[in-house]
């Protein structure tokens, strides 16, 4: 059935002949008529290269039972990179100039024809060009015109070249049906007359990417990704507005859970709406608590993840909390993480964080950054540090950014673990001993946002939307509304007691400098001795449930 | 006929076919007015009064956009749209929530629209839209009403500056105008694009050129409490150019044009689109050949042809209400006297110029007039003509159907001007209004006068000085400063003979009817300053580039 619908929906079917590819074609000869003269200019390129992407997009939404947004879109985008000096010093390096920051960094792209007509990609590859050339040119004299003490920390790190092209057939993605299933599911939140907006949206993209450069560099990728986010609000007593989401990501719309098991969930997504409509808001706290895996996982990207970006410790604006720890215990020695962008799931879950090769063509690769609690290394793309000079393949970006280190699939495992029950244990005991009437267990997060740099405090948010309070008496668990989990990483590193012997998968979009890019966290679950809460923002609207009965939900549905 | 045109036809015969029925069109206006109904019979807050005053507008269609560079497609969609405008009224026509202006707290979501609309005929969707818009304007209207009129008992309302603001009452308008156009078909417009884009291709100088598609087809529906039914469709279709070159010298000159019309198939006329281009290029090369115009000109000028419209597209929008009198609101600070609107009556132009509106003009001397609409987007219906400026002496302006004078009335503009119709009653010969221009330069110390034929829409152009002669000479990148109301008292003559022009703006297309020449007295033009200059590129152009 799965293949019947594949073979359909192959859009471009030729030989995988990387000859054949004709845009490749174009983007090779363009970039060396453009190399034979610009590497003997007066003020000659060391490198350069062209990165598109054919991006086709499709998307439908529904509200409450009708469609509201159904667009199909396809563009074929391009950007280029042009360095002038060499690999030690660039036009790239981070200068003070009279007008703030040197601004080479900011990339930009355009569109380029989507069909492959030769001039017509030539010549607005050859004006991007020209005017990436212009603005390098000035941007490395600036550069060159300032003394600086990174010298021995090189701009851009010397690499193999690499050779890659997958298949040039691309699959679209096949939405058939997927209008229908989101009225229907969407629909089901008219049911409670407290639930405000009740939507359902699916957006599937499937994009071919083309990097060319002059060190040889040739790698042609296919990436899909499909996301469904069902999110709804509900109106508390006290006129509050709780929104609640769930989001899947997968490859193909055809690989999401069925529809009886997204009615499933929707149906458990209501219930708990209807039971944070009545929870109690919790006020600020201090203590024990746990993370489910989900949470957990959050919990390790906002608050390592971010800090273990190679490129951030090389600005002088970046906190560097684990710049000069490399080789020091900097977690518990319990815990082992790794970055492996090689892998395409974990225990047969779905990982957003895969990909063959970065966003600069480096082969992607598994990165040990954490064994028994002591750092290792970092993630890196081709800017250097001064300990590691070479990438490991996770320099991301969307197109139009500079590729930067970015998280991938970032694995958190534990060398002893305990089951759920167990943690709950230790949990009780520390609330005891601190003498807490409970502790937190924090089930579900939408996400988290963390700051690194130094000119505020280095802290982090993550975002729970499902929150319990575990008594240490007989009393059930409680459903608790408007909390935060707040801290700053040091400090939260040195309170996680233990682990769960339960991993689960947590998959996102990861937004930063270099844009939004796919990731996931695995994480076990935590058991933390000490954690910070703050109230949740409150959006708060006088007035604001309907006088009128909702008009009926079409019959159709 | 040209092979654009036997193209388009077939494709278009098959666009015919797909045709909604006209039971689902019903739907939406039958779900608008079922809406409309319910709520004003059942809507009330406590405490607060019921609403004197619905109106749902919905406008449904698709826009179709498609650019080209060289033969390739840039960017192609056809995309659906639905929007709706619903006003929640509380009050009643003479006082009400839109009377004053509110320090309410919450008034800065009133009237915002954030429900999105169902993109199909779904009777109960589109229901439900509507009924969580109208719920949320209609309890910050109440709301608002209720500080309005405690603002009213705390002021003297029979002082003298105490104004106001009233809302037109209107008898019902039923209106239906229903074409059989449909929107083309995204895949037969890139064909026709790569042909024209393609063109480009024997001009190897150029380095950038793009050509741009868009379509814009909608239907607007209409209700409100006046028992007001309204159903109008429309469409609008634009194929512009754009070109330009980096000289020797590193600067970019660029050059542009677009033809409009109401039906697609009338754009893609080889010959037409053969002299636009051949015209721009034209254009271009005109302009690298050209001096840049250097000097601080205050003195007469000549426009002609494409100028005129554009000076007036600047100069119409002074012909609007202004706003009551509200010293104690800082944003909107105190009315302007010198408004149009304070001097109905009074001359305030030139003798010989006269400028009326006939929005519903749909063709003048054999041309389609593409601004024309019958009803705005407040449902209101506009009169024949409508007369701004007669022989220099203002008579009217735009007004909505929200009254800030006794003595307005709802001219149904709220959608734009439409058609506007400028007269001079003055010359039949252009060599007179030159000779005219010489003379007035000379009054001014100046050896030349200074003609304009085509501006930007950032008034960027290219001038002509006219010699006493009788030569002229082109001069680049030129800038002319102070448009506003007091160009018309600075029109000094004109021609009788008219010219006929469609422009494309940001809020659609505007048709103007107007003289072929208009000598202006007065008039800043200044050297442009915003031209950058680049390096010119080392590696050639690869479309003259051959290895």
């Amino acid at each position: 059935m799965k293949l019947v619908s594949l073979l359909t929906f192959i859009l471009l079917y030729t030989p995988s002949v990387y000859s054949q590819d004709e845009l490749l074609n174009i983007l090779s000869d363009e970039l060396d008529r453009e190399w034979e003269v610009l590497k003997q200019a007066e003020e000659p390129a060391y490198y350069i290269s062209y990165r598109v992407e054919d991006q086709y997009t499709a998307t439908i939404g529904a509200s409450l039972g009708s469609i509201v947004q159904h667009n199909d879109n396809k563009v074929r985008l391009g950007q280029v990179d042009i360095r002038v000096g060499d690999y030690t010093k660039d036009n790239t390096r981070e200068v003070n100039s009279l007008y703030g920051f040197n601004s080479y960094g900011s990339y930009g792209s355009h569109n380029l024809p989507i069909d492959n007509e030769k001039k017509a990609i030539q010549q607005a590859l050859w004006k991007a060009t020209h005017d990436k050339y212009n603005q390098a040119v000035k941007a490395f004299r600036l550069v060159d015109s300032q003394d600086d003490d990174k010298k021995e920390v090189s701009d851009f790190s010397k690499e193999k070249s690499n050779e890659y092209f997958e298949d040039h057939s691309l699959v679209v993605p096949n939405m058939d049906g997927w209008d229908k299933k989101l009225k229907r599911l969407s629909s089901l939140f008219t049911e409670n007359p407290y639930i405000l907006n009740g939507n359902v949206n699916i957006s599937s993209s499937a994009n071919r990417s083309y990097l060319v450069d002059t060190e040889g560099t040739k790698v042609v990728r296919n990436k899909y990704r499909t996301q469904l986010t069902i999110s709804a609000d509900i109106v508390t007593e006290d006129d509050e507005v709780i929104p609640f989401h769930k989001t899947y990501n997968v490859k193909f719309p055809e690989d999401l859970p069925s529809f009886e098991s997204l009615t499933d969930d929707i149906e458990g997504m209501m219930r708990t709406l209807d039971q944070l409509r009545v929870a109690p808001l919790a006020e600020p706290f201090t203590g024990p608590a746990l993370l489910h895996p989900r949470a957990a996982g959050v919990f390790f990207h906002e608050i390592f993840g971010h800090r273990i970006e190679g490129h951030r410790l090389k600005s002088d604006t970046d906190g560097q909390t684990f710049k000069e720890k490399v080789g020091t215990k900097v977690l518990p020695e319990f815990v082992n993480i790794y970055s492996d962008p090689t892998r395409k799931d974990y225990d047969g879950k779905y990982l957003n964080g895969y990909y063959r090769y970065d966003d600069e063509g480096i082969a992607s690769r598994k990165v040990e950054v954490v064994k028994n609690g002591i750092l290792k290394t970092f993630l890196m793309s081709r800017s250097p540090l001064e300990k590691v000079k070479n990438s490991n393949g996770h320099g991301r970006s969307n197109i139009g950014l500079k590729p930067v280190a970015r998280q991938s699939n970032l694995i958190i495992e534990a060398n002893e673990t305990y089951d759920h029950q167990e943690l709950r244990s230790l949990l009780i005991k520390e609330c005891e001993k601190q003498g807490k009437e409970y502790g937190y267990y924090f089930v579900d997060v939408e996400g988290g946002f963390t700051r690194t740099d130094r000119y505020a405090t280095n802290a982090f948010n993550i975002l729970p939307i499902l929150v319990y309070r575990i008594y240490i008496d007989e009393r059930p668990d409680e459903l608790v509304r408007g909390v935060d989990l707040i801290g700053t990483p040091l400090a939260m590193f040195a309170e996680i007691m233990a682990m769960s012997n339960e991993t689960e998968v947590f998959n996102g979009i990861c937004g930063a400098e270099s844009g939004n890019v796919p990731v996931s966290a695995v994480s076990p679950g935590l058991f933390v001795r000490r954690i910070e809460t703050q109230k949740k923002p409150i959006e708060k609207q006088k007035d604001i449930l309907p006088i009128l009965e909702r008009p009926k939900t079409s019959q159709t549905n | 006929m040209t092979t654009y045109r036997l193209i388009f036809s077939a494709f278009f015969s098959l666009l015919c076919t797909i045709n909604l029925s006209a039971q689902q069109n019903d739907t939406i206006m039958q779900a608008m007015v079922d809406e409309l109904e319910r709520n004003m019979v059942e809507l009330k807050m406590e405490g607060h009064k019921k609403p004197f005053y619905i109106s749902y507008g919905l406008f449904d269609g698709t826009t179709v956009n498609v650019s080209a560079s060289l033969g390739g497609i840039l960017y192609s969609a056809s995309t659906p749209f639905r929007s709706k405008n619903v006003r929640v009224m509380v009050g009643d026509y003479n006082f009400n929530d839109e009377s004053l202006n509110s320090q309410f707290e919450e008034s800065f979501t009133y009237g915002f629209d954030f429900w999105s609309v169902p993109m199909e005929n779904d009777y109960y969707g589109l229901r439900s839209s509507l009924w969580k818009s109208t719920d949320n304007i209609y309890k910050t209207a109440a709301k608002l009403y209720e500080e309005h009129l405690e603002l009213l008992n705390r002021k003297d309302s029979s002082a003298k500056d105490f104004e106001y603001r009233k809302f037109a009452k209107l008898p019902a308008r039923e209106l239906t105008i229903e074409s059989q156009q449909e929107s083309v078909d995204a895949k037969m417009v890139e064909s026709l694009l790569r042909d024209v884009s393609s063109k480009f291709k024997t001009f190897p100088k150029i380095t950038e050129s793009n050509v741009y598609f868009n379509q814009n087809t909608s239907t607007f529906y209409f209700t409100d409490s006046e028992e007001s039914r309204v159903k109008v469709s429309s469409q609008t279709n634009v194929l512009a150019f754009v070109a330009n070159r980096i000289t020797d010298q590193g600067e970019t000159v660029a050059v542009y044009d677009y033809l409009v019309s109401s039906k697609a198939e009338d754009l893609f006329n080889a010959e037409r689109i053969d002299k636009t281009i051949n015209s721009l290029i034209s254009e271009m090369e005109k302009n690298i050949n050209s001096r840049r115009f250097d000097e601080s000109y205050v003195g007469p000028v000549l426009f002609l042809d494409e100028a005129v419209p554009s000076l007036f597209s600047n100069i119409l929008y002074n012909f609007s209400t202004s706003d009551i009198k509200d010293a104690n609101n800082a944003y909107l600070g105190p009315t302007n006297a010198k408004a149009i609107d304070h001097h109905i009556g009074s001359r305030i132009g030139s003798r010989s110029l006269t400028i009326k509106l006939t929005p519903r003009l749909e063709e003048y001397a054999g041309t389609s007039l593409i601004g024309a609409y019958h009803i705005d987007n407040e449902g209101v219906i506009p009169d024949e003509e409508i007369i701004l400026l007669e022989n220099g002496i203002a008579k009217n302006v735009m007004t909505s159907r929200t009254l800030t004078k006794p003595t307005h009335k709802p001219t149904g503009t709220e959608s734009g001007p439409g058609v506007v119709h400028i007269s001079f009653d003055g010359e039949s010969n252009e060599s007179n209004l030159r000779e005219q221009l010489l003379e007035l330069a000379d009054e001014e110390g100046y050896d030349y006068g200074i003609i304009v034929r085509k501006m930007s829409n950032t008034n960027l152009l290219g001038v002509f000085k006219l010699n006493a002669d009788g030569t002229e000479e082109y001069y680049r990148n030129a800038l002319v400063n102070g448009f506003g109301q007091q160009f018309l008292r600075k029109v000094k003559n004109g021609l009788k003979e008219q010219n006929v022009y469609n422009i494309a703006g940001g809020s659609g297309v505007t048709s103007y009817i107007v003289p072929k020449g208009l000598l202006v007295k007065d008039v800043n033009i200044e050297p442009s300053s915003n031209q950058t200059k680049t390096e010119k590129p080392l590696v050639p152009n690869p479309l003259g580039f051959k290895k």
